[in-house]
């Protein structure tokens, strides 16, 4: 599979100044075979990245009710304290509602995320569909936290710093307490690996 | 005997209930507010009511303080310093000793009264969420802020042992050695060119935070944020600006007189010294500053521009490096008044990967040139035509007149954009009439994403945004395919790269 960017990148995990002139000369060549390098790179495939777990759909659900329920309830105050008719209140109430719900459940098979050898990505969005990618080795520190909706579904989310700024950061959610605690000791392992050398 | 403690999970000081309630107080005062002004004002909503609630709130403030003192721990895991926190949302932090940049102590006014200090631990990465300990006696935070600045030197010294034994063994350079050649300075005549060639809306727009923020809050912070809000506009709307007589004199001329000023004070004398290590920029009237960069901590740079200094043969120097802590653009060192020359040796110097062969270059389609009219010039023209309906027919020339030279200047704006990659160098240039080149190693990048809306989609259309530890570089709507060739090829330069970003 094209997916999974395993030994060419590693063969060339060599420091440039220890190549020979040789062997600069080579890689250079490689580089300049345009068509063929770009054809041969590791690509990230959106088909190849996993989904999030169901529960998390149920997460995002919830939630959403709740905040519309909120609001539903504030609907009330505001019924016997204005002169708003009740579909003036509850129209546009239900309609976002739908709205938000409906984008919710479409919304959450473009969710995704796929770790690779060298990278971790992480999609999402229906209308602005967005793919972050954070290369492990630019990794600052990872941790794992979990709200209190997510500990009910057995649920839990990977968050992922990088010097790149808060929008670079990456945040993976609807993953096993396992799974993401898995996640952040193989990333922190690595950091750590990479900045003993 | 601390690191033997470290090895269990330690709280703070028992003193951290009441600075975390004190916080607590703070984030929720607008709940308090809520509460407090109803009871004072008067208002007859149910007095009683208020009074109890107020009383809740503040009880409940209090019992998740020590709940929060409670939940808090701190240890050393191997070689991480792991921090475990919250009541209802528990979270678990970790730094590994390698990744510290630096600790502070810090004390509020409410830790000074309680005699507690907070111990913050620097990351260089961007955790918006501090790692740090709110409460602890002085004595234990500097214990604990010099074991963990030790723990990090060790694991430096592992990490460098070889490269740090050479920079010892070299001989001390001089000043002028380790600074290296001066390739720029600033006489007075240089001085005032570069004043009165200065971008004047900007100066004026920044002289009006000034006059009508914070007058407690002095150039710097209003500076800093009027120039992020203008900076998305700027391009396009000081552009317009230059074109329609703004017609206010008092303005102008405020604005030409502050640029002057401006210039004096932070460029006088300006010298700029160029060496292997890095650049040494030392500028000021008032207030001399040197600022070293070195030339790893470079994220990337940019050569920007503007009609008057084009005119005259100036080019201003932005350079933008890594920081520990907050990423944001406050970092650039600038350096006005460069010519060819000085723009050819930084170059030289610091980006020798520019006479590479170019591998691809990449243009933005029309489409972002639609959009752009459609939310910089048919939306307001619209405004203003509506407008005309209540104030009179000669707005709608307004508007036809803006939405013409908005067209105009987008489909320049748009044509100048341009990505160019090679094998270790990617170059944006954009700007027609504000020319603004940005060159960056592809091993600098933090992280990659790709954006496509529902619209973009439907074209074949991606927007691509590169993070860097000094902010990020945008190129819009470029074709699918060679944008996800573009992500993917910077991703696999950055992960094959073993050089250090910083």
């Amino acid at each position: 599979m094209k997916t999974h960017n395993e030994n060419p990148i590693q063969d060339l995990e060599v420091n440039p100044s220890t190549l020979s002139d040789a062997e600069v000369a080579t890689e250079h060549i490689n580089f300049v075979n345009k068509p063929l390098e770009i054809a041969e790179l590791p690509l990230i495939d959106d088909e190849a990245f996993s989904p999030l777990h169901k529960e998390y759909l149920y997460v995002r659900l919830v939630s959403a009710l709740v905040f519309f329920a909120f609001l539903a309830a504030a609907g009330v105050f505001l019924y016997f304290n204005t002169d708003l008719a009740i579909w003036q209140i509850y129209l546009p109430l239900v309609v976002i509602a739908t709205f938000n719900i409906t984008v919710q459940i479409l919304g959450f098979s473009k969710k995704g995320y796929l770790m690779r050898t060298h990278d971790i990505s992480y999609k999402r969005g229906l209308i602005f569909h967005k793919r972050t990618t954070v290369p492990l080795v630019r990794i600052q520190h990872s941790e794992v936290s979990q709200g209190p909706l997510q500990r009910l579904f057995d649920l839990a989310t990977v968050k992922i710093y990088t010097a790149g700024g808060q929008q670079s950061d990456l945040s993976i959610p609807g993953l096993t307490p396992n799974e993401a605690g898995k996640v952040r000791d193989y990333i922190n392992k690595l950091v750590r690996e990479h900045a003993e050398g | 005997m601390l690191k033997d403690d470290l090895k269990q999970p330690q709280r703070q000081a028992l003193l951290g209930v009441a600075v975390l309630y004190f916080k607590n107080l703070r984030i929720g005062f607008n709940i308090l507010l809520a509460l407090i002004v109803p009871i004072f004002a008067g208002w007859g909503v149910g007095g009683n009511y208020l009074y109890f609630a107020l009383g809740v709130v503040l009880v409940a403030l209090g019992v998740i303080a020590y709940f929060q003192f409670r939940n808090f721990f701190f240890q050393v895991v191997d070689d991480k310093f792991i921090i475990n926190q919250g009541v209802i949302k528990k979270e678990e932090l970790s730094v590994p000793f390698s990744r510290i940049q630096s600790v502070h102590i810090k004390q509020n006014i409410i830790q000074q009264l309680l005699n507690v200090v907070a111990l913050e631990i620097d990351t260089a990465g961007s955790t918006q969420k501090e790692v740090g300990i709110p409460a602890l006696t002085r004595s234990y935070a500097e214990a604990l802020k010099e074991f963990l600045l030790t723990k990090k030197e060790e694991e430096r010294t592992i990490d460098e042992s070889a490269p740090e034994n050479t920079v010892i063994e070299q001989p001390k350079l001089s000043a002028q050695q380790r600074k290296g050649t001066r390739i720029l300075h600033l006489n007075v005549v240089d001085l005032f060119r570069v004043g009165i060639t200065e971008n004047h809306l900007r100066t004026g727009l920044i002289a009006f935070g000034v006059l009508f923020g914070y007058f407690n809050q002095l150039e710097e912070v209003i500076k800093d944020e009027v120039e992020v809000a203008t900076r998305q506009v700027e391009a396009f709307v000081t552009t317009m600006a230059y074109v329609i007589p703004i017609g206010i004199v008092l303005f102008a001329l405020v604005s030409v007189l502050l640029s002057l000023i401006r210039t004096a004070l932070r460029y006088f004398n300006l010298s700029v010294y160029l060496s292997k290590r890095g650049l040494t920029v030392e500028a000021g009237l008032l207030k001399r500053q040197e600022n070293v960069v070195p030339a790893n901590k470079i994220q990337y740079i940019v050569w920007k521009s503007n009609p008057l200094r084009k005119l005259i043969g100036y080019y201003s120097l932005a350079i933008y490096q890594a920081s520990s802590g907050e990423v944001n653009r406050k970092n650039a060192v600038t350096v006005p008044g460069c010519k060819k020359e000085q723009m050819a040796d930084v170059n030289h110097a610091f980006f020798p990967e520019l006479d590479d062969k170019e591998l691809a270059t990449l243009k933005p389609t029309s489409f972002w040139q639609l959009r752009l009219l459609t939310f910089l010039g048919v939306l307001p023209a619209l405004a203003i035509a509506v407008l005309g309906w209540f104030q009179g027919w000669w707005l709608y020339i307004a508007a036809g007149a803006y939405l013409t030279l908005a067209d105009f200047f987008i489909k320049k704006y748009v044509a100048s954009f341009s990505v160019h990659v090679s094998h270790d160098l990617l170059e944006v240039k954009r700007g027609w009439v504000f020319p603004h080149h940005v060159l960056l190693k592809h091993f600098k990048i933090q992280g990659v994403n790709a954006r496509q809306s529902v619209f973009q989609k439907r074209r074949g259309l991606v927007s691509l945004t590169l993070f860097t530890a000094s902010g990020s570089i945008n190129i819009p709507f470029i074709p699918e395919a060679a944008g996800y060739a573009l992500a993917d090829y910077l991703l696999y330069k950055v992960e094959s790269s073993n050089l250090e970003w910083m």
